[in-house]
């Protein structure tokens, strides 16, 4: 197994944002992606992709979700599977009500960047009720991004879950 | 007559051999990464036979074995690769798991790539359960030393209808 461990120093935290005013700060992080907010990592700029992501399916924002992923994402859920215009018919909005309705613990986002491509992870626990279902799970998220024109988009999200009772 | 008919079975052999789409060549970064979805293919197949066979080999041949190693199954997760070969590879195998990947999609991006997979999966839990599921899986890779590395993989699946 190869000793070269170079790579490892690119792994970064961050802490995950619930308020909403850091949300905005994340999308405006992502919106002037291409100048970049002062003193912002690259990691940092990756995950503030991410928590605007979610911070846009939590407010019902389905354009600002829509907008950071890019045309050719596969969306990966359980045992299904979505492209983006699926997604966007699809389960978005049964996303954007769970997001609302079921709050939800993430762990800090792991980030490793690879020149402009970058894999962020992370864990969480989701409890509460959505209609007459109540939520406990515990699950995972992973995304692939790359930089395209200076701005981050997603690629590739894969979300797992499972049940804590 | 025949000449004719020959000459135009030939053109038509010549023309598709000249013919063939872009995804037919294989791109090398400076780095040396090798753009070819036959690799990642060949990795992803010895591995589904390790998932079958219980064996760790090629896990510990295709994984890259690092500290912050994650390997993320339906929200559970095993931590580092001998976690995800001794308490999950092994135990499975023994429960007569049978694993199908398909329709695999590569994804490169210089040093990095990334596969989509679907998966089919059916055992037998210890308590006497059939279990047959479909989803999907996804494997991230990193190119070292000359070969394709996993770093990370998430996979879900559901119960088949």
């Amino acid at each position: 197994m190869s000793e070269d461990k170079s790579w490892l120093p690119d792994v970064r935290s961050a802490p995950h944002r619930r308020a909403r005013w850091l949300s905005a700060v994340a999308f405006l992080a992502v919106v002037v992606g291409p100048i970049g907010l002062q003193g912002q990592s690259t990691e940092e700029a990756v995950v503030a992709v991410v928590d605007a992501y979610h911070a846009a399916l939590a407010t019902g924002d389905s354009a600002t979700a829509l907008s950071l992923l890019a045309d050719d994402v596969a969306i990966l859920e359980s045992g299904g599977a979505e492209d983006k215009a699926h997604y966007r018919s699809g389960h978005l909005s049964g996303d954007m009500r769970f997001a609302a309705a079921v709050p939800r613990e993430r762990s800090a986002v792991r980030v490793t960047v690879m020149g402009d491509v970058a894999w962020a992870w992370s864990t969480n626990t989701a409890e509460g009720r959505i209609g007459e279902r109540e939520i406990n799970s515990r699950g995972a998220e992973l995304m692939v991004l790359s930089r395209v024109g200076g701005r981050w988009l997603i690629r590739a999200i894969h979300w797992s879950s499972r049940s804590n009772s | 007559m025949r000449i004719r008919l020959l000459a135009s079975i030939a053109l038509a052999a010549l023309a598709a051999g000249c013919g063939g789409p872009p995804s037919d060549v294989v791109e090398q970064t400076a780095s040396g990464a090798v753009h070819d979805p036959a690799l990642l293919e060949s990795i992803l197949e010895d591995v589904r036979m390790g998932w079958e066979q219980g064996d760790g080999a090629p896990f510990y041949r295709h994984f890259l074995d690092w500290e912050s190693a994650r390997y993320f199954e339906g929200g559970g997760e095993n931590l580092g690769l001998e976690d995800l070969v001794v308490n999950h590879v092994e135990p499975e195998a023994e429960l007569g798991l049978t694993l199908g990947f398909s329709n695999i999609q590569s994804h490169f991006e210089g040093d990095f790539a990334w596969a989509l997979v679907d998966t089919e999966i059916q055992l037998t839990t210890a308590d006497g359960r059939d279990i047959h599921n479909r989803g999907h899986g996804t494997y991230l890779f990193r190119w070292m030393d000359g070969s394709w590395k996993v770093v990370h993989t998430q996979s879900a699946s559901s119960p088949v209808r």
